[in-house]
């Protein structure tokens, strides 16, 4: 009884001070593919479900500025009541993860004018790469500033980058054992393989190659970080006829086109369930306008 | 599109991810040798249809002459290779031993920070001196922002200066790393750096270090030397971008790189603009008008043209407002993917056609 009592005021702690941590998504895939509209699209439906949620955007450029139409930096700009939008970029986090190990500000600021850290920050392998899922796994660790929110989006890197983004901690977590650098290596391959703690979506579009890569990095993400992706199947065309009921009018060009289409899809999709992998399918929305796109895709989101 | 071709010794394709780059870098170089040019193409990561089409699926690294295509030959660059092998070129035998086994090394190369952008502008360089070819073409990787591209080599030689190499790499200084650094500030940065990683990974840095100081002369050479190379007359910058309005914006800060850069954009190729059916269309044969289905697939091709020419308006808009300041050629979305030599082929003549209606 008295264990009960203490789980019980545990919980209400955890509850009371928002340290529940955040459910983590990383959204990646071949480039140009959407995922940064999928992103976009299962933030907003997380928050139009209540959930308070972080969408957000990793290097130095930012691409949801021309989504939400406002500049966005690290500080958190409100979208609405339950969507914020961030950027966070490499050397930034790791300014943060050096702040929270070396107290005094003026010895980060030395560290980071210094000549030969530079060099280091630039080029170094892994150090920007461990910075970045340094932060966003820093809710469930509970290290560093609060991320007070119940869902953190993260529009990752596209296949390449992405896996080097992984490797970063789970390759050091083996190589660099010991030390500070070590322990933060596990703990945050430990939260990012944990199915209940981040899930992660390859995006791919009906197309071969977008396709055969996204199934080398899920296969990849199976091995490595011993957890399974679903796969989001972008830009799928609903098409009110069937590649048999177009048939007839092979002879045209744009039945020709749509055939070509249905075929690509049924194709992708054997591709992808061979592997008995879980796929969403979101469809192809014929709007150029990147406000109802995102609404219309995460209607779609939130009937799964 | 010949006297591009022509008037350049080096052209570099570069965009985002799954633009075209590499489909377009090999049509690039079909166009070239079919206009009596020797010109390599150096492909990154080719899909595994092109790179047969092309014969050098089995030859990593290699330059080789593309049987279908007099004048025409291809590599693929493969960073990890390339770079083990400039380190076996540099260094004795012992000592790349020793680099290889060392684990940060392993993450250098196989990260994508840096090493791939380098390796491909280093052998781009060799290929370069080799005066075998007339023009040669670079596909580059995907990068989130095309000046990172180009500093690679740079970032990768500041790496290497004395001051950071000498900083960890003192074979005698086993003993107390920190305290042989006398000067305070330093003696902070030392700390901060150890505190945050620890002794363990501070040691592997220094082994790193102690192996690659013999290499900073090399790397120092030739990143200069590509530096020089990109920045001539004789090295122009192709951009590959969708049709998009945010990779049209892209394209737009792109070019402001370049010009900060001062380096020479000769092209921006907008890839897959339209589906090719929606360029001179045939009309529908009066017998099929009482097939039911028929209405519901005009229907369709009343919506997929609709959605095409919107977004015909958008870009037109757009690119009046960019000011776009070099030839921009629209190529149609093909209707197979561009993989076999014919493909490229036509994808060559498409690309000349475009570009004398520029
Ligand atoms: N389901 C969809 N229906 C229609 N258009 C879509 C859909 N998903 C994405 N798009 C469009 O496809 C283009 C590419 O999408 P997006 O920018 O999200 O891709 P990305 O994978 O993030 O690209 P990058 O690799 O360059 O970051 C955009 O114009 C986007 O609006
Ligand atoms: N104009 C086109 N019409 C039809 N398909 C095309 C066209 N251009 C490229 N493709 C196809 O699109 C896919 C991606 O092209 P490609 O590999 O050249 O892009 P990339 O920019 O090199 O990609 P990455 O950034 O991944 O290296 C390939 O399957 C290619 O065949
Ligand atoms: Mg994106
Ligand atoms: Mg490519």
């Amino acid at each position: 009884m008295p264990q009960f009592a203490n789980t019980y005021i545990w919980l209400f702690v955890r509850r009371a001070s928002s340290w529940e941590g955040s459910v983590i998504h990383l959204i990646t895939g071949k480039g140009g593919v959407g995922k940064s509209t999928v992103a976009a699209s299962l933030a907003w439906k997380l928050a139009a479900a209540g959930r308070k949620t972080l969408l957000v955007e990793l290097g130095e450029r930012s691409y949801f500025r021309h989504i939400f139409g406002a500049e966005i930096s690290v500080n958190p700009v409100f979208i609405n009541s339950h969507l914020s939008v961030s950027r966070w970029e490499g050397e930034a986090c790791l300014r943060e993860y050096i702040q929270h190990f070396v107290k005094v500000e003026k010895v980060v600021r030395l560290f980071f004018d210094n000549k030969v850290m530079k060099a280091l920050v630039h080029a170094a392998p892994a150090l920007k790469e461990l910075a970045l899922l340094g932060k966003i796994t820093s809710g469930p660790r509970r290290v560093g500033p609060p991320l007070p929110y119940d869902e953190l989006v993260v529009d990752a890197y596209s296949t390449g980058h992405f896996r080097a983004l992984w490797r970063a901690p789970v390759g050091m977590a083996e190589a660099i054992p010991f030390g500070p650098m070590g322990d933060q290596s596990r703990s945050i391959s430990q939260i990012i393989k944990d199915p209940a703690q981040t899930q992660i979506y390859v995006t791919v579009i009906p197309e071969e190659l977008p396709v055969t890569e996204g199934l080398e990095l899920a296969r990849d993400i199976q091995n490595e970080l011993e957890q399974t992706p679903k796969i989001v199947l972008n830009r799928w065309l609903e098409s009110p006829l069937t590649a048999e009921q177009l048939r007839p009018f092979a002879g045209h060009d744009f039945a020709a086109y749509l055939g070509q289409i249905l075929d690509r899809q049924e194709g992708a999709l054997a591709q992808i369930q061979t592997r008995g992998l879980t796929v969403l399918k979101l469809p192809w929305v014929f709007s150029d306008a990147m406000a109802e796109k995102v609404r219309t895709l995460a209607a779609r989101l939130e009937a799964v | 599109m010949i006297d591009l071709l022509r008037d350049h010794k080096v052209l570099i394709c570069c965009g985002t991810g799954g633009v075209g780059k590499t489909s377009i870098s090999a049509s690039l170089g079909v166009l070239a040798a079919r206009n009596g040019l020797k010109t390599l193409v150096l492909t990154i990561d080719p899909a595994q249809r092109l790179a047969q089409s092309l014969g050098i699926e089995k030859a990593p690294g290699g330059d080789v002459a593309v049987s279908a295509q007099a004048g025409l030959s291809a590599a693929m660059v493969d960073a990890r290779l390339e770079f083990d092998q400039f380190v076996l070129g540099a260094l004795d035998k012992g000592i790349a031993k020793g680099l290889f086994d060392n684990r940060l090394y392993q993450q250098l190369v196989s990260n994508l920070s840096g090493s791939q952008e380098f390796t491909s502008l280093a052998r781009l360089l060799q290929s370069h001196r080799s005066g075998h070819y007339d023009l040669i073409i670079l596909d580059t990787p995907p990068t989130q922002n095309a000046v990172d591209f180009l500093r690679a080599p740079e970032r990768l030689y500041a790496l290497f200066q004395d001051s950071v190499v000498g900083w960890f790499a003192n074979p005698e200084a086993d003993e107390g790393w920190i305290k042989r650094t006398f000067h305070h500030g330093t003696r902070l940065v030392t700390g901060a750096l150890e505190s945050v990683t620890g002794s363990t990974f501070i040691q592997e840095l220094r082994d790193f270090f102690g192996h690659v100081a013999h290499l900073k002369d090399r790397i120092a050479k030739i990143s200069q030397d590509v530096s020089t190379l990109i920045h001539s007359e004789d090295c122009g910058f192709i951009l590959v971008t969708g049709f998009d309005e945010t990779k049209l914006r892209e394209s737009l800060e792109f070019q402001q790189d370049l010009q900060n850069e001062k380096l020479r954009l000769r092209a921006v190729v907008v890839n897959r603009w339209f589906p090719e059916w929606t360029q001179g269309e045939r009309s529908w044969p009066e017998s099929w008008q009482g097939n039911p289905d028929f209405q519901v697939l005009k229907s369709l091709h009343t919506q997929f043209a609709d959605y095409f020419k919107q977004r015909q308006v958008v870009f037109d808009k757009l690119h009046d407002q960019l000011g776009v300041s070099v030839p921009v050629i629209k190529l149609p979305d093909f209707k197979n993917s561009v993989q076999g030599l014919d493909d490229l082929g036509r994808m060559a003549t498409v690309l000349e056609e475009k570009w004398r209606s520029k």
